[in-house]
């Protein structure tokens, strides 16, 4: 999938600053962001049991979003045992935290434009205005 | 506004939890060897000139400005890398590395500053002492550094170490019990980072 660079975004934002282009979609679906954020704390992984009670998802929903993200090259799964038990092993890869940290400023920079464009008129001038884009 | 609010702060909170736990990119290979190179420079003047390291101030005057340099090379550099690298995580990464060097940096400004201005006589402490604050620095920035950096570190503790005791016995301070730490030191860092550079496909 073709994915436009940091300069890239910066220069759309100026063109069309509303296109929000990097609001990638493997991202903006609930239950992935709830994955993403819940391995952006983990650098060694979390196992898939656990993060199935985190995100409170069913095997096979969870099972089916992490296909998706490993596809996208945004998470690794690694499978092997802990002791004679099967278990796996879900870590977000460098990919994935670098292109993560891209949506998380789209995502920033919907919602303080959404802030200043509904800020009513009559709103406190002294509040701390959100950065523009 | 309030949602909107709430929802920033969450955004800024898993940003730093992500920027927590990914590896700094910022310290580039070839400034740690510059640096290392420095030192093994300085180390060869101040042997081949004894004068230079008969007057005790004078000698720890030229550590403490290449100090001094190598410190804004690393940094100047750090920072111009980590935002093109890490963009939106960049100024939490570096607020994170900067937490975890600067306590060693301090403690190593404060030790000079003390010793030479107070008791000039266990100046000799200092080289040993660098090495170790150093290592320390290296320890606690472990988690955002590649793995194998616990050899650098391991390296300046088992060198200050060995400074600290073989100094104690020296009557002047010896330009290699700086050269040689600080200059393998900072190449060793240099492979370190050219490696995990290597590995993971960013120069």
């Amino acid at each position: 999938m073709m994915r436009a660079s940091g300069a890239d975004m910066a220069e759309d934002r100026k063109s069309a600053p509303f296109a929000y282009d990097g609001l990638d979609r493997i991202f903006h679906e609930k239950a992935r962001l709830g994955i993403l954020t819940s391995l952006s704390g983990q650098p060694k992984g979390i196992g898939f049991t656990e993060l199935r009670e985190l995100c409170g998802l069913t095997d096979g929903n969870l099972s089916r979003h992490v296909q998706v993200l490993e596809e996208a090259g945004l998470i690794a799964v690694h499978k092997g045992y802990e002791g004679k038990r099967p278990h796996t092993l879900c870590q977000l890869t460098e990919q994935g935290r670098a292109r993560f940290a891209d949506y998380l400023d789209v995502l920033e920079q919907v919602l303080r434009n959404a802030a200043r464009v509904t800020r009513p008129k009559g709103a406190n001038k002294r509040a701390p205005l959100p950065k523009t884009v | 506004m309030h949602d909107v609010e709430t929802a920033l702060s969450d955004i800024e909170r898993i940003r730093d939890q992500l920027a927590a736990t990914t590896r700094f990119r910022g310290f580039t290979p070839s400034i740690a060897a510059t640096t290392g190179l420095l030192a093994l420079a300085l180390a060869a003047v101040q042997s081949a000139q004894p004068g230079l390291t008969g007057d005790t101030r004078l000698y720890f005057v030229a550590w403490i400005l290449l100090a001094i340099i190598s410190g804004c090379l690393i940094g100047a550099d750090a920072v111009i890398r980590a935002r093109a690298l890490h963009r939106g995580m960049a100024e939490s990464m570096i607020n994170t590395t900067l937490r975890q060097f600067i306590p060693a940096g301090a403690a190593g400004a404060v030790s000079a500053l003390v010793l030479l201005g107070r008791a000039p006589e266990a100046a000799w402490l200092l080289p040993g002492l660098w090495q170790l604050l150093i290592a320390l620095g290296i320890f606690a920035g472990l988690s955002n550094l590649p793995r194998r950096m616990i050899w650098a570190a391991g390296c300046y503790f088992l060198c200050g170490s060995m400074t600290l005791a073989l100094n104690s016995a020296m009557t002047a301070p010896s330009p290699w019990a700086m050269g040689i730490p600080f200059g393998f030191g900072q190449l060793l860092v240099a492979a370190i980072l050219h490696d995990a550079g290597k590995r993971c496909g960013h120069g």
